[in-house]
């Protein structure tokens, strides 16, 4: 059936994690009868397991769902998810860019969080219809006034008329259906201009290559057309198109204001990039859509297999992973400590967390992480550059010049008692204050500039920390400058450990170094011999530590009734074994690899 | 070698509890003493008990128990004793009566294992005992007065306010006694213990080492040489029924929360005292399969001063890796762990299991 463009709605949701989008996604779908009740699974949106465990969106989905308003005609909205992420904050804005409105959803337990005000900003960048909604109002914590002012206040958006709704009771969901369709605009695209439309998503099938989730623009195209991605300049033909309700559906033809889906055997998800334009090869349109940048990953770290015999199963694995996902990156490394193993590349903490997961749970492999990484940029005195992904391949010091960092810009938004402490973190994470704006007469957003390789250390964890978790945390990359940068080595049993290595502040290097080494011999065992741990830089040892010798391990007891036990015990203990690293005669856990993560933990 | 087959009887009953003891056990009752020998005789008849070699009754307290019962629990077990096995019961300095001990001596009992913990009045307190040295050693006159020659106590060290002169104290009363043998362990504060509750602390690793290393040095000049992890004794005098448990051998285990050993089965009965008296004594049961004996075998084994056999070890390369690092010694065809590493022991069977 085919909807004229004032009977199609496009939009999503914007909401910080928790605050429950995926909720009342399913509400929706339950409403529209688009799932029926028997499919319905929790979250039905999340498609990947591990989404439902943590409960947020990683990976993008639409779908189109058939509604019939109170005045009786029918409608098709189409809902596009978006990842509740700062690791996602550019797919974030690919996906707005294919809506004309969005679902603002506020806890009313909570408030307004940076994330979901930086996701209102790129909402409003792409002009889209913004509207309020605000959730959880059955619980008996619920402040509604408060949450609209504090709505008005930060965003100006006013909220006289905002829904008030429990996603999880289904209460005046049916109000927000019915403001979908009276403010939000239908799509704007005249379906005899020529082909434009824009890919926000795309996924791998192992049988039809790559699917890419589109938002037409203008024109229409249909299967057999010849198509033309306009950033990659590479041309395909369409074998198949459709919508998700949220099965898959195929159609012949997708028009101005559409949203579905198309295949044309393409082989590699790089290939079909997110804000790439589709257009028409022999009838091309002779812009793309504005917004395209090409994704790099942000966070590099070495990742090895536990067991060297599983190089290959990783190997297999990151390819699998990899038809998936176009951020992941990788490229085989050695090291002398871990053997063989990748570098890989992710758009963020969140995005290594859960390839690590996956590789884990999915395909069995036990793994080493090494502490995740920046990429600096190393000027040498002969004038070439070196972009440094991994500490232990520093260049000989002798030979630089200088070093750059890449810095963000960090918008932290807390409540007015916690901005001492933060302003300290800041400050002890080399920031540089830019400003300090009230939002209303509880809240205060603070803006700094800090070093990305701070943020990545534990920077999220802390700030939740000080603020009893109320301040939340948004932040872009604004570019590179120059830092006091040196390489710190770690030594076991006086050889040096390249996994180990760190990029670090001069000023902060002995602090940092004696705070390692400590943490380290917290995490290694006891050894059948004392083993030194030291922090070098440049060959000069500045901090030190022994792991001692292990003096008693055993079980005094041994009759009867312990027998058993204690075979489970060892088995248990030994299993534990599998999962550390041995390097010469050390036994060193998984763990002490992202010990630098963590040493701010301790207090000093 | 010949083959042996111990029977474990376990009484849970005690006078008072310990306060670092963390082991299921019920204070004293009469009506539940009797109910449970009652319970214990069908045990000991469907268990279908045959061709034993030792015997231990173990606690909990046995000799709590008092006379009358004493006599029945030790009428019940008469039909499976031998003459010349070795027959221990554990016993406490403060209820083991001079009539106790010749009821024990009547039925055959010829090792007594006696919980002392330590000699140090003040500690004894600490771990809520309420013997003293002086009636330690007197019971220990009674025991060898009434003819039994084979006496062990158990010593526990690393207690707190506990230092090495204490600990030397410790050890040179107990060279004045007529001993054949020692168990010592090191303090262990588990939750749930009253121990754990006033906070408490174990000494950390290294003091204990220390302590566990003058103990074995202390010992071994004063004639009781080291068979086993915890375990010293005069030459002759290692405790048979023990070394089955460590050559791997089988054992029947009866009473609340035993386990036992038979026809390839490891076996623990429950702890619920109310499921034991009900007959629903089954609690879990593990049927070994060959590894799981070369595990055991070798987990066990290695804690004796003998060692094992080679052939037991599967993994010969580890072993060989571990004999170069100095941690085990081969002697002939059977291999033991360095002494100066027993304490270390799990530490080993880590790497070689």
């Amino acid at each position: 059936m085919n909807y004229d463009n004032e009977h199609i709605r496009n939009f999503c949701i914007i909401a910080h994690i928790d605050h429950g989008k995926s909720t009342l996604a399913d509400r929706i779908l339950e409403l529209t009868e688009t799932v029926s009740k028997r499919e319905m699974k929790n979250q039905i949106l999340d498609s990947l397991d591990l989404e439902r465990e943590r409960g947020i969106t990683i990976k993008l989905n639409a779908v189109s769902l058939k509604y019939t308003s109170k005045n009786g005609e029918e409608y098709l909205f189409n809902l596009i998810d978006t990842p509740g992420h700062v690791d996602f904050s550019y797919e974030v804005s690919r996906s707005l860019a294919a809506c004309e409105g969005a679902l603002l959803v506020v806890d009313s337990t909570q408030g307004v969080e940076a994330q979901t005000l930086a996701n209102v900003y790129l909402a409003l960048d792409n002009d889209l219809e913004i509207i309020p909604v605000i959730n959880k109002v059955d619980l008996p914590s619920a402040n509604v006034e408060g949450t609209k002012k504090e709505i008005e206040d930060t965003i100006g958006l006013p909220c006289d008329e905002a829904c008030l709704v429990s996603a999880k009771t289904g209460l005046n969901v049916d109000k927000v259906l019915e403001e979908i369709i009276t403010k939000i605009p239908g799509p704007k695209g005249n379906k005899n201009d020529k082909f434009r439309a824009l890919i926000f998503d795309s996924f791998y099938d192992s049988y039809r290559g790559v699917i890419a989730q589109i938002r037409v623009k203008e024109g229409s195209v249909k299967v057999g057309d010849k198509i033309l991605l306009m950033n990659t300049n590479l041309d395909y033909t369409v074998e198949e198109m459709g919508i998700r309700t949220p099965k898959e559906v195929k159609t012949n033809e997708l028009v101005a204001g559409e949203v579905g889906w198309l295949s044309a055997q393409i082989k590699d998800i790089v290939d079909v990039r997110p804000g790439d334009t589709i257009t028409l090869k022999n009838d091309p349109a002779s812009e793309p859509l504005a917004g395209y940048k090409a994704m790099n990953p942000m966070v590099y770290c070495g990742l090895y297999p536990c067991d060297s015999k599983k190089y290959l199963d990783l190997k297999d694995a990151l390819e699998k992973l990899k038809l998936n996902d176009a951020s992941l990156t990788y490229e085989p490394e050695t090291s002398q400590a871990l053997g063989f193993g990748f570098r890989c590349g992710f758009l963020g903490l969140l995005h290594m967390d859960v390839i690590q997961e996956r590789l884990e749970r999915e395909y069995n492999i036990n793994l080493i992480l090494t502490a995740p990484s920046v990429i600096y940029h190393v000027y040498k005195y002969d004038g070439t550059m070196v972009e440094l992904d991994n500490p232990a391949k520093m260049p000989d010091l002798t030979t630089v010049k200088d070093i750059e960092e890449p810095y963000v810009e960090a918008k932290i938004m807390t409540p007015n008692e916690y901005v001492g402490s933060i302003m300290k973190l800041c400050q002890e994470r080399r920031g540089t204050y830019v400003s300090l704006d009230y939002l209303d007469s509880t809240r205060m957003q603070l803006t700094y500039n800090i070093p990305l390789a701070e943020i990545i250390y534990n920077f999220f964890d802390k700030l939740k920390s000080y603020s009893r978790g109320y301040a939340s945390l948004d932040y872009h990359i604004i570019g590179y400058q120059v830092s006091k940068l040196c390489k710190m080595d770690i030594l076991l049993n006086g050889e040096s450990i390249d996994a180990l290595s760190s990029i670090v502040h001069r000023d902060f290097a002995y602090n940092r170094g004696n705070q390692i080494v400590r943490k380290l011999k917290d995490l290694i065992p006891r050894q059948q011999f004392e083993v030194p741990i030291q922090a070098a830089i440049g060959g000069k040892i500045i901090a030190r530590s022994d792991i001692k010798a292990v003096r008693k391990d055993v079980l005094a007891k041994c009759y009867g009734g312990d027998i058993s036990r204690k075979k489970k015990l060892l088995e248990k203990q030994k299993e534990g074994k599998k999962r550390m690293k041995a390097i010469g005669s050390v036994e060193v856990p998984q763990e002490a690899f992202m010990a630098i993560l963590s040493v701010d933990d301790d207090e000093e | 070698m010949k083959k042996n087959r111990g029977l474990y009887i376990h009484i849970p009953f005690c006078t008072h509890l310990c306060s670092y003891c963390d082991f299921s056990k019920l204070l004293y009752d009469k009506d539940l003493v009797k109910r449970y020998l009652d319970e214990l005789n069908l045990e000991l008849q469907e268990r279908k008990i045959k061709d034993i070699t030792s015997i231990y009754i173990g606690g909990g307290t046995p000799t709590s128990l008092d006379e009358e019962e004493l006599e029945y629990l030790l009428k019940m077990i008469d039909e499976f004793f031998i003459e010349g096995i070795s027959y221990t019961i554990e016993a406490n300095v403060e209820n083991l009566t001079p009539n106790k001990i010749k009821i024990l001596k009547k039925h055959g009992i010829n090792r007594i294992s006696l919980g002392v913990q330590t000699f140090d009045d003040n500690l004894l307190k600490l771990i809520n005992r309420f013997h003293s040295y002086n009636d330690t050693k007197r019971v220990i006159n009674e025991i060898v007065e009434n003819g039994i020659n084979d006496i062990n106590i158990d010593l526990i060290y690393g207690l707190p306010l506990e230092d090495m002169n204490l600990l030397k104290k410790d050890l040179d009363i107990a060279m004045t006694l007529p001993l054949t043998h020692i168990s010592t362990y090191s303090l262990m504060i588990n939750k749930n213990t009253k121990m754990y509750i006033d906070g408490w602390k174990e000494k950390d690793e290294d003091e204990i080492r220390k302590m566990y290393d003058y103990i074995v040095s202390y010992l071994k000049e004063h004639g009781f040489n080291r068979y086993e992890v915890s375990n010293f004794s005069k030459d002759g005098y290692e405790s048979k029924h023990n070394l089955i448990y460590w050559h791997n051998e089988e054992y029947y285990g009866v009473g609340l929360g035993a386990s036992g050993y038979i026809d390839g089965i490891r076996y623990t009965n429950t702890k619920s005292i109310n499921k034991y008296l009900n007959h629903m004594r089954n609690y879990e049961s593990e049927i070994l399969k060959e590894d799981d004996i070369c595990f055991y075998d070798v987990m066990l084994g290695l804690r004796l001063k003998e060692g094992i056999l080679e052939n037991k070890i599967i993994n010969k390369e580890k072993m060989n890796e571990l004999i170069r690092r100095n941690l085990l010694v081969r002697c002939e065809n059977r291999i033991r762990v360095n002494d100066e590493y027993l304490f270390i022991l799990d530490y080993i069977l880590k790497e070689l299991l």
